[in-house]
């Protein structure tokens, strides 16, 4: 195509060859010198423009110019000397000649210089595909890519157990937003077609070249991944070499993706092996540690059915109370082993209500109340109404659990304060004791799974570790934080976090109206 | 008690059956048992006790089919003692008619309690057939229907009439636990699902109003996660 830069340039060399020769003629220089500027002009223009067009026009024109300006007679096109005419021929060819081969080199340079990009591009996938950490990073990656290379904007269609998702693009340039063409039901159709086929489709192919897109799947042998769909705004063919990259990057792509897959499939693998492993531990640790109350409990009854062995009141009274705190404590396990395994089963819905921290903390204390022995409790629920979103049943558990610990980490006659109060957004509820603390080391393990406190293998108090971990577990399903902190002089201080639910009274201003008495 | 009241107690645990046979023949009621949701229910028609005692877990059938059941034809005070301890499971058997609610395991003195609270609760509805009650007196608190006006130890309470329907609405159900949604339905006419804070709210405040006797009982408890009840001051007395 002539452009009118090229067009100028052309002129320009031609005219600057011009002025050469005309101060070379009146330097009365030979005319074997001019025609070796003019051989240049073309070699110039040669280089400077794009196709053969400029090339050869310049040199019929060097050819009519020189015989006009230079040749006996002057300012004429006729030429005196009959060797003109050869000499006429011999310079055309030979500018021809001259200017085509410079046009070679050029398109061989420029050729090398694209395959050298598309090289550096595709090397730039392969790493940026490596770098990519999920499945949609890599897409996100190969899009991009693709972007550059063809310089067009790109939409990917995630493919989930063969059902398209919602699309992502990665714009070029000029483009900002999602062009309604992509968006028609003959795209949708070609993208059906093409994950049905699984063949590229669109426009630059047979298959709908109609489309706005050029469509093809990025799969592995097992799982189709994605459709990519290009914008060709500027392409109504692909070229070998492009074809070529595309297929490049295409496969590249899948070959990520697939690692990808692999990669997460051994990652679940060792999960669930971990679980397996979990749940293996909490077995063993159950069934050890059950068995002590249960031994407890049926030996104090097998005890108390002997007919035969006289016991006083007070002894008899003993074996009951063993009997009924073993029982108690085994069912306190069982109701944090029945929450555990819903956390390990991932079936933690919660089942939310709003409540009112001091209701629910006044329901733990009477489920305790047979439990505190010789400890004190005091407890500081301020006067202000607090209400936080929660299952009561969990957050109950949750406070029974740290009262439970405080009582059987501390000696007896230790004070425990139970308080709540409001930061923020937040409500703050605190178990603290006055007991003998505990230490960094242990602090840092305390909220692991089937970590036991320091006294429970010493002394034959149980616990399997459970307590605090489902604390965590439960706090944190609610969207709290549960710490531990020293107190001053000694003691320990547990406080969780819940978010507070602001309280919007409705009700009082339609009873009036309506709402009377039924 | 001038009546041996008869208690019918659906349990199929052995175990628990024997519990219970204890524990009532101790304080001297009449107890029968069923072992399944059918004899129960032949028990129920045939020869009906005065309160029920329910299992939900039977083997034949789930115990609140029974509720429904015995729904359509009987307001005989229904206890549930099951195992299962969601307030899902709760909320669902109260709004189908059980009364009253105890999770196993559950202590003996607490089930003499539910029963002593189910039994005022027939006793005072079969003088309701008699006369229409336009007054109620709990412990110190009295309430004059017909004038609403509310007193405590013959002080007047100043309530809201929010409040004042809480109240009124809990003295009708006495001893009966009543779910969050029962109340909010039977309070807030079109009741929203966001009203439940203002109704732990405004519970809040009345107790604040009524629970204020000097022996420290309380006439509201608070079942959290599934409702509220009122009982009678005397019942926890005779508690202790």
């Amino acid at each position: 195509m002539p452009t009118l830069k090229d067009s100028l340039k052309s002129l320009g060399i031609l005219l600057a060859a011009t002025l050469l020769t005309q101060w070379f003629d009146a330097a009365g220089f030979s005319d074997a010198n001019m025609i070796m500027v003019y051989l240049l002009a073309v070699l110039l223009t040669a280089m400077l423009t794009n196709g053969f067009l400029y090339g050869t026009a310049v040199s019929l024109l060097s050819v009519f110019i020189f015989n006009y300006l230079y040749t006996e007679p002057r300012f004429t096109l006729r030429a005196y000397d009959a060797d003109y005419p050869v000499t006429f021929l011999v310079m055309f060819v030979v500018s021809l000649l001259a200017g085509t081969l410079t046009i070679q080199v050029k398109t061989q340079a420029k050729l090398a210089a694209t395959k050298a990009h598309h090289t550096q591009i595709l090397l730039e996938t392969s790493q940026k595909l490596q770098q990519a950490r999920s499945e949609t990073e890599i897409l996100q990656e190969t899009a991009r890519q693709l972007g550059k290379l063809l310089s067009c904007s790109v939409v990917v269609y995630p493919i989930h157990e063969n059902h398209i998702q919602n699309p992502f693009y990665m714009f070029h340039q000029s483009l900002s937003e999602v062009p309604s063409s992509l968006q028609t039901p003959l795209e949708q159709e070609v993208i059906a077609w093409v994950l049905e086929h699984n063949q590229q489709a669109g426009k630059t192919t047979r298959q709908f070249p109609l489309a706005t897109g050029f469509y093809r799947t990025v799969r592995s042998k097992e799982k189709i991944f994605a459709v990519i769909g290009l914008l060709l705004e500027h392409h109504s063919e692909l070229e070998p070499s492009e074809k070529e990259l595309l297929t490049a990057t295409f496969n590249e792509s899948s070959l990520a993706l697939e690692k990808e897959r692999l990669n997460r499939i051994n990652t679940q693998i060792s999960m669930t092996a971990q679980q397996e492993q979990l749940r293996a531990n909490l077995l063993r640790s159950i069934s050890h540690d059950l068995r002590t109350p249960l031994t407890s409990i049926s030996g104090n009854a097998d005890f108390l059915m002997q007919q035969s062995i006289e016991l006083s009141e007070e002894q008899r009274r003993e074996f009951y109370r063993d009997i009924y705190e073993d029982a108690m404590w085994l069912n306190t396990m069982v109701e944090n082993l029945l929450f555990i395994t819903r956390i390990e089963n991932d079936t933690m819905q919660l089942n939310l209500q709003p409540e009112l921290l001091q209701e629910v903390i006044e329901e733990a204390l009477t489920t305790l109340q047979r439990r505190v022995g010789h400890h004190r409790i005091v407890t500081n629920l301020g006067d202000e109404m607090l209400m936080a979103r929660m299952e009561s049943r969990l957050i109950i558990q949750v406070i029974l659990n740290l009262l439970d610990n405080a009582f059987k980490y501390t000696p007896v006659d230790s004070c425990i304060e139970l308080g709540i109060r409001r930061e923020g957004s937040m409500i703050i509820v605190s178990v603290a004791d006055d007991g003998p603390g505990i230490d960094d080391n242990t602090k840092s393990k305390l909220f692991d799974l089937f970590h036991t406190g320091p006294r429970s293998s010493a002394d034959g108090r149980r616990g399997l570790g459970l307590g605090l971990a489902l604390c965590k577990a439960i706090i944190h399903a609610h969207g709290g934080q549960i710490q531990v902190h020293d107190r001053e002089p000694h003691g320990t201080l547990f406080e969780f976090s819940l978010p507070a639910e602001e309280v919007i009274l409705r009700g009082e201003e339609n009873s009036d109206l309506g709402g009377g008495r039924r | 008690m001038e009546k041996k009241i008869q208690i019918l107690v659906v349990e199929d645990d052995k175990a628990i059956r024997n519990l219970m046979a204890a524990t009532l023949g101790s304080r001297g009621y009449l107890y029968r048992f069923a072992e399944n949701g059918r004899e129960a229910l032949l028990e129920l028609t045939g020869n009906p006790p005065d309160i029920l005692i329910l299992d939900l877990g039977l083997p034949d059938m789930d115990g609140v089919e029974i509720i429904r059941r015995v729904r359509t034809w009987s307001t005989l005070p229904i206890i549930i003692v099951s195992a299962r301890s969601n307030d899902k499971d709760k909320v669902l058997a109260l709004d189908e008619g059980a009364d009253d609610y105890l999770t196993k395991p559950f202590s003996v003195e607490e089930l003499l309690a539910r029963l002593r609270v189910a039994w005022r609760r027939v006793s005072q509805e079969s003088n309701l057939l008699t006369e229409i009650q336009s007054t109620f007196q709990n412990g110190p608190l009295h309430i004059d229907y017909s004038s609403r006006i509310v007193t405590l130890d013959q002080q007047e309470v100043h309530l809201t009439p929010i409040e004042y329907n809480l109240l009124t609405l809990l003295s009708r159900n006495i001893g009966k636990v009543l779910t969050h949604n029962t109340i909010l339905k039977e309070v807030w006419q079109n009741y929203l699902p966001n009203d439940t804070p203002s109704l732990r709210v405004f519970m809040a405040t009345l107790r604040k109003k009524i629970d204020i006797s000097p022996s420290g009982s309380k006439m509201i408890q608070t079942h959290v996660g599934v409702g509220y009840r009122m009982i009678r001051v005397d019942d926890t007395d005779t508690n202790n």
